[in-house]
């Protein structure tokens, strides 16, 4: 299992996932610095704590960027599988194919919990930058940045059997993008809203309980993988 | 009596009611260079992939090694290095790093990583990426990927498909090499009968699914008749005296063309022209080539 983690590695190299894994913490806090800058004072009079307050704005863009990035994420490591016609010869060296669908998997969700574990710096940089409070919650922090994540993992494992099962990589971004787009006027249960309802505060809108939808994220997404992978091991190359 | 490879027994595939691969009996033995033929679409790639254990047969058994493929795939696969159609590679790594990922995943020591390189000459270009590669490197790319793992039994699948003449040559030889030289023997797939000719010892020819020949090259030879060649003059004329005769005599282009005539027979063929007063200026033995004897064989419609 090691060895094939460590062939997915190299696969990666001069591609264009860790820009992506970056741009995402990079782009939201972008964003935040403007949406502060701009309105600080009225944001921080609300009658909440700190953290909430800035976390609640957070959470307006953090979800869509993971479940986007999930998407583009599963496209571009299986994507590459497809450019190079690689199935036909992976498939043929003496390995489990189960694994190697794991692989793909357990690379991929190292990928989003580095994404979430970036938010921590992006957290503290806003935090002491519009002086919200003189201690630091990095614990608080933490849980913001991977509730999210942990909460993708159906939705990013959803995208990687799509991309696997589907060659051309259009159609598995077409869906992914839609369900991003409309995770909020999904139903709770809908894993695209899994993200939006796992934000670590006491507030905002009903569904969101962390306390539910993180289990269920990590819960989905783990039996999401193992039934692709189930799949995958039971499937015939033909014509790739 | 040398061991036993590959092994398949009534090999079936069929896709809907179309049987693509229709109960093959195949047999390498170690030490061959096995070359499998047939025209394209004949089934080649469909046995190739059931061999490698990337598509199921309908019914029928493969044995590689002497053990089942079914159960025993990891086992085998660690024996085989493979070289489906096209191959396979990652365009923005290089060579060398192409190879490292195909290492990680086998286990091997780095250092086969050179031998490799060394062995199909990619070594200077082993540091550029592969989308810079000509399709005649990025073939041996694929020939190295397969090496890497020592493989008892290499099976090549087109190899020479797309290349030109020099590369055709170079991997040609090659793979002449691999059994004297490596112990690796070979099964390789063509639709050019002149190109397994020079690589193979044992051919098996494959059409619409069935094998319809399979044994040393040698054999394949004795199994046509020579014709023998009379340029007569007045050929018209002499077909039909020969004809009353009782002579099977066709026609070509201003010759005509006895079947299976030995020497005794063809004296006589003479010597009743001769007497006949019609002028005789060649006789000449012919044997068909091994391409026609394959055409004859395949069907001369299908397409090579």
């Amino acid at each position: 299992m090691l060895r094939i983690l460590a062939a997915e590695r190299l696969k990666m190299k001069r591609t264009w996932l860790p820009v992506l894994v970056l741009f995402g913490p990079t782009g939201i806090l972008l964003s935040m610095m403007v949406d502060f800058g701009l309105r600080r004072d009225f944001l921080l009079q609300q009658p909440l704590d700190s953290w909430s307050i800035l976390v609640k704005e957070v959470s307006a863009l953090l979800p869509l960027t993971l479940l986007l990035g999930s998407t583009l994420l599963a496209s571009l490591m299986v994507g590459a599988e497809h450019q190079a016609s690689s199935w036909k010869h992976l498939l043929t060296l003496p390995l489990s194919r189960f694994r190697i669908y794991l692989g793909k998997g357990i690379q991929m969700t190292g990928w989003l919990l580095m994404a979430g574990i970036l938010m921590v710096p992006v957290f503290a940089f806003l935090w002491i930058w519009f002086e919200m409070g003189k201690e630091v919650p990095w614990g608080s922090f933490l849980k913001g940045g991977l509730y999210p994540v942990l909460a993708v993992l159906p939705v990013a494992m959803l995208q990687l059997w799509l991309s696997v099962v589907i060659r051309n990589q259009a159609l598995p971004v077409f869906i992914g993008v839609v369900g991003s787009l409309f995770n909020k006027l999904l139903p709770a249960w809908m894993p695209w809203a899994y993200p939006g309802n796992s934000i670590p505060v006491q507030i905002a809108w009903e569904d969101n309980n962390p306390a539910v939808w993180v289990p269920a994220g990590v819960g989905v997404g783990i039996l999401l993988l193992i039934l692709g992978a189930l799949h995958f091991s039971r499937r015939e190359v033909a014509t790739e | 009596m040398s061991e036993t490879l590959v092994q398949t027994v009534h090999l079936t595939r069929r896709y809907g009611s179309q049987a693509v691969v229709d109960g093959l009996n195949l047999k390498v033995k170690r030490g061959e260079v096995y070359g499998f033929l047939g025209p394209n679409g004949a089934g080649k790639t469909t046995t190739i992939r059931m061999l490698l254990g990337l598509i199921r047969p309908t019914s029928g058994e493969i044995e590689m090694f002497g053990q089942p493929l079914e159960k025993n795939r990891k086992q085998i696969l660690r024996r085989v290095g493979a070289l489906v159609e096209s191959p396979s590679y990652y365009g923005h790594l290089t060579g060398r790093e192409n190879l490292e990922v195909t290492r990680r995943l086998l286990g091997v020591p780095k250092q086969r990583i050179d031998e490799v390189l060394e062995r199909v000459r990619l070594r200077q270009a082993a540091d550029k990426k592969v989308k810079q590669y000509s399709l005649g490197m990025k073939q041996r790319l694929g020939i190295a990927l397969a090496l890497l793992g020592e493989p008892d039994l290499l099976i090549l699948d087109e190899p020479t498909n797309g290349l030109d003449p020099a590369g055709i040559q170079e991997i040609r030889e090659f793979i002449v090499e691999l059994p004297r030289r490596q112990d690796v023997s070979v099964l390789v797939s063509s639709h050019l009968l002149s190109e397994v000719e020079q690589m193979a010892s044992q051919v098996g020819i494959i059409r619409q699914g069935k094998l319809i020949f399979q044994g040393p090259i040698t054999e394949l030879r004795k199994q046509s008749l020579p014709r023998v060649r009379f340029g007569v003059g007045d050929p018209v004329e002499a077909q039909r005296a020969l004809r009353e005769q009782g002579w099977q005599v066709s026609r070509e282009e201003g010759d005509l063309w006895i079947e299976g005539l030995n020497r005794e027979a063809t004296s006589r063929v003479v010597e009743s022209l001769v007497m006949d007063r019609f002028s005789v200026y060649r006789v000449e033995e012919v044997k068909p080539t091994l391409e026609e004897i394959f055409l004859g064989l395949t069907g001369k419609g299908e397409s090579l």
